[in-house]
């Protein structure tokens, strides 16, 4: 197994209250599939997403990724996990506004063990004519494009992406959807998306549920659907 | 009230900022206020004291006794006879003994009374470093004196015995004054007449009538002192135009970057704060409303900087003005506080910050509050340098550094400023040092190959003492603006005693008429050219064509071969005025009129070096405050606009270090090119000042930095900045990742 978390628990303390964002969550997710996250606001999936990148630790349980423990890695180790096998994709994009696009992409390049040749990474996410540009000069999915981009340079085994089409229409999600599955059969990447749109789960080898900091479903697909055929 | 509260919390969460800006202020409004009211008070009691005790324009000595009411009806002056007298009182120690004047050159009661008979008044310094108080007694010369007072002398404020000395000891020298009576009793007296012209202008010809009225009449004259060029008066001065110089131009650069730094902090406040103006706009309030809450920012910094600043300075002014007071004594009449110059001092910062803050405020209300409540029109925008640098063959570490940058142009220009500004502060002392320095090993001792000049009060011809070699010279002041003088010095064309060389480094004779670099700088002039210039002994006018330019700095001369020197200027062929020397000699009583010992200026150069130590100091620690607040300030600024970058490469697994190269390490360009900026900011500056004390320090000092105090200087700037990122980098280090995680920065 890829990605194995068991009982799973994160709580933070606000004031004098405690409040438990994951009740114990167990999943698992194997080499170069594609897992989908679904829930509501304030679900816990984002929190979910930010102990499997390493970027926050659990209370309690175990996470595991290609036989790494992460709640067993020091602060350095889980910066290293992240520079070396993780790739990250947000709603907002999140590219830094002075930095063209290659710069964007070189933000993590530059950090890389192996990166992947800028001209294969600009082709694959059709970029090429847009290197020069700043985040102000492109489209939402442009700039979603160039985050996918920015991920994927590392060539990471693990790709997560908070609401990758949270910020974009219709035709934009189609696009990077088709991206992300691109880059998941292209390169082997395994793929944990969060959303809270349901039609993305068919895209998925498995589906999550998440409420009140739970599981309340898993659901797993023999065969994916096309992205550019998902509707909502 | 409620939008009051909200100014000072945001003052309190960026308190560095907002500081660091009142300091600036502060620094600023208390150099203003105490360097123009010390320079203000020393100007109006030099002026006092020259007018109510009649400050001499010149001082002579004759060989025959002059009418002096006389000779005074004559030339519209008073004029009266007086007398010196250098008296050993213990054995190295000499006090230079004035006959009291009563309208020249009149003495002025510091503490006690004017000496009557068998008294004697001395100077403060020398009574106070060597014991003696008013009622003590004092021996001189074998002749005892009571001291009846402190004297203070209008021609003689700056104690020094020769001006070769340059810094006085109170051990070995000093001054004093005893009735007309008592004068006569002293041995060794010279007959010294004082002459003060009615008619305030155009002194130097009204003192070459004098001298030609002086010949005509068949009495010669053993020795002129124009008090323009007695270092014991012309200190005074040049000190005021020192400090009044530095009285306007530091605290402005200060005000100036003070003006940026706020500008700057404004812009961003205002552009940080889009959604909460468009928020206040949406919800009704009006433009002057908002305008005035953002107005308080700017009013509150300048006038707690500013008054807090011109309080420390006024309360300052009288220490600098007794400090002042030690080295230049003089009566105090009353201090002047020039109201107008507080209020200024107040006023000026208050206005220019909150007129930058009012122009940038104006162009953020004129938005809809619709953008505003968006973000702002400008979130995410490129600049045009942006746009058109090309780094693609860089790597990405210069990339990012440069696109830091380029980002902000005024946080890069503030920077920029104010780097250039700490390293002009940081080297000016070492500039001053390293040109005195230049001057004695290169000038002086390249130029002279003589240890003793000594001047006869006649002109003498034949062959001169063996081992020394003759010369004759003539002071002379530019036809057309007589307060430009130098000496033209006749030298025998195969001198061994003056070594010149030209700009290429190739030493030749003073064969033709020669000029020093500096002298031609300072008339403007080159090969081929003319000068025309008056003898101040006579009035006579000499036109010079230059043929060849001297690469020294050891003064303003032209040096002419001494047969020609003599045939120009009327004297038998084979005169001279003096000699040169290797060894001290000794001459008959009445032989010499002055000498001059290379070694003594030598060292009195070094010892005005080594009074200069507290200044260099003091402005390398000033310049390292100054610096360290603008580089933690910009460090602080670079971090807080790239936060949401510092928290995403943290994400992407960034180690602390690689952070602090990229973020940290941005401003490294700049400050080094702040730095060999500031240099020749500096030099050109340190020029146009030293080129103003060239009158009244009698040497000209070349510009010149040391390439090891450059060094020295760079690793000081580079020290600071470490020191700044030092303290920048915990700023850094509690940047969240959640920053990155929970918005997008486009």
């Amino acid at each position: 197994m890829f990605i194995t978390v068991e009982n799973l628990k994160k709580s933070y303390q606000a004031g004098e209250s405690k409040n438990e964002v994951l009740k114990g969550i167990s999943l698992t997710l194997e080499k170069g599939q594609t897992g989908v996250i679904l829930g509501p606001s304030g679900s816990g999936k984002s929190t979910l997403m930010n102990i499997i990148g390493g970027v926050d630790r659990a209370d309690s349980g175990s996470v595991s990724v290609d036989g790494m423990e992460l709640t067993a890695l020091s602060d350095d180790r889980l910066t290293d996990y992240r520079r070396d096998s993780v790739g990250f994709i947000f709603q907002f994009y999140n590219l830094v506004p002075n930095l063209t696009v290659t710069e964007n992409i070189e933000l993590v390049s530059n950090i890389s063990k192996a990166p992947l040749d800028m001209d294969t990474v600009l082709n694959a996410v059709g970029l090429e004519m847009k290197k020069r540009s700043f985040p102000r000069e492109l489209s939402g999915g442009e700039q979603q494009r160039v985050a996918i981009a920015r991920a994927i340079v590392k060539n990471p085994k693990l790709l997560l992406c908070d609401e990758p089409t949270g910020a974009l229409d219709y035709e934009t999600s189609h696009g990077v959807l088709s991206l992300l599955q691109k880059v998941n059969r292209g390169f082997g990447t395994t793929v944990l998306m969060i959303t809270h749109n349901t039609a993305i789960g068919d895209m998925a080898n498995v589906v999550y549920k998440l409420r009140g900091g739970e599981i309340v479903e898993a659901i797993r697909h023999e065969e994916t659907a096309a992205a550019e055929r998902i509707e909502w | 009230m409620v939008l009051f509260k909200k100014v000072i919390r945001t003052m309190l969460e960026h308190k560095a900022r907002y500081i660091g800006s009142m300091l600036l202020l502060m620094i600023s409004s208390m150099m203003f206020i105490t360097m123009n009211l010390t320079s203000m008070n020393l100007d109006n009691m030099f002026r006092k004291f020259s007018e109510r005790n009649a400050l001499s324009d010149a001082e002579f000595s004759t060989d025959a006794y002059i009418d002096a009411a006389a000779f005074g009806r004559q030339f519209s002056a008073k004029v009266e006879g007086g007398g010196t007298a250098d008296c050993k009182v213990k054995p190295g120690q000499t006090l230079r003994v004035f006959s009291a004047m009563d309208e020249v050159n009149v003495p002025a009661v510091q503490e006690g009374k004017l000496p009557g008979s068998s008294e004697i008044m001395i100077d403060r310094p020398f009574a106070q470093t060597n014991g003696y108080r008013i009622g003590d007694k004092i021996t001189i010369a074998g002749r005892k004196f009571t001291v009846s007072g402190y004297a203070l002398l209008p021609n003689f404020i700056y104690v020094i015995k020769s001006k070769e000395e340059m810094m006085n000891d109170s051990t070995a020298f000093g001054i004093a004054v005893v009735g007309k009576e008592n004068f006569e009793t002293l041995p060794g007296g010279n007959r010294v007449y004082a002459i003060r012209f009615d008619d305030r202008e155009n002194i130097k010809s009204q003192e070459a009538s004098v001298k030609n009225a002086l010949r005509s009449q068949g009495i010669q004259i053993t020795k002129w002192q124009s008090t323009a060029r007695k270092v014991n008066v012309s200190y005074i001065p040049m000190e005021i135009n020192v400090l009044s110089t530095m009285s306007a131009t530091v605290p402005l650069a200060m005000l100036a970057l003070a003006c940026a730094l706020l500008g700057m902090l404004m812009w961003r406040t205002i552009k940080s704060e889009s959604v909460v103006i468009g928020t206040f706009y949406a919800q009704g309030y009006r433009r002057r409303q908002l305008r005035r809450h953002y107005l308080t920012f700017p009013l509150l910094i300048s006038i707690i900087g500013s008054v807090i600043g011109s309080a420390l300075g006024l309360l300052l002014v009288n220490s600098e003005l007794r400090f002042m007071l030690t080295a230049f004594p003089m009566p105090v009449y009353e201090t002047i506080l020039n109201p107008w110059l507080v209020v200024f001092a107040v006023v000026l910062p208050v206005i220019v910050l909150c007129g930058v803050t009012w122009w940038i405020i104006g162009r953020t209300l004129k938005t809809a509050p619709a953008v505003l409540m968006k973000g702002g029109e400008t979130k995410g925008e490129v600049n045009f340098l942006e746009r058109s640098l090309r780094l693609d063959h860089s790597g990405f570490n210069t990339k990012f550094r440069v696109r830091e940058q380029v980002r902000s142009l005024s946080r890069t220009f503030f920077l920029l400023f104010g780097v250039v500004v700490a390293t002009m502060l940081m080297l000016y002392g070492l500039t001053m040092k390293s040109s005195v320095d230049y001057m004695l090993g290169e000038g002086i001792s390249e130029l002279y190959d003589f240890k003793y000049e000594y001047v006869f009060t006649l002109v003498k011809t034949g062959a001169p003492p063996a081992g020394t070699e003759q010369f004759n010279a003539a002071y002379v002041s530019l036809a057309d603006n007589e307060d430009i003088s130098f000496y033209v010095t006749g030298v025998l064309p195969d001198t061994e005693k003056v070594r010149l060389k030209d700009a290429s480094g190739q030493s030749f004779q003073p064969e033709q008429t020669t000029i020093t670099a500096t002298l031609a700088q300072k008339l403007n002039v080159k090969s081929g050219d003319s000068v025309t210039v008056f003898d101040t002994e006579n009035g006579k006018k000499h036109t010079f064509t230059i043929e060849k330019i001297a690469d020294t700095y050891a003064g303003d001369f032209l040096f002419l071969p001494l047969d020609r020197f003599n045939a120009e200027f009327g004297y038998p062929a084979g005169a001279y005025l003096g000699i040169w020397s290797g060894k001290a000699m000794t001459f008959a009583e009445g032989e010499i009129q002055s000498t001059k010992s290379i070694d003594a200026v030598v060292a009195g150069l070094g010892k005005m070096i080594d009074q200069m130590g507290p200044m260099v100091y003091g402005l390398i620690a000033a310049a390292f405050l100054l610096g360290l607040i603008i580089l933690y300030i910009v460090t602080g600024l670079v971090v807080d606009e790239s936060r949401t970058s510092i928290s995403l490469m943290k994400v992407f697994g960034y180690r602390k270090k690689e952070i602090g190269k990229l973020v940290l390490d941005s401003n490294t360009l700049i400050v080094v090119l702040g730095y060999l900026l500031g240099i020749p900011a500096l030099l050109g500056t340190a020029g146009a000042f030293f080129a103003s004390l060239t009158e009244s320090l009698q040497v000209v000092l070349p510009v010149k930095l040391n390439v090891l105090y450059m060094l020295f200087g760079f690793i000081v700037v580079m020290l600071t900045y470490e020191f700044a990122k030092w303290m920048c980098r915990k700023k850094v280090a509690r940047v969240p990742m959640s920053e990155a995680l929970k918005a997008g920065t486009e």
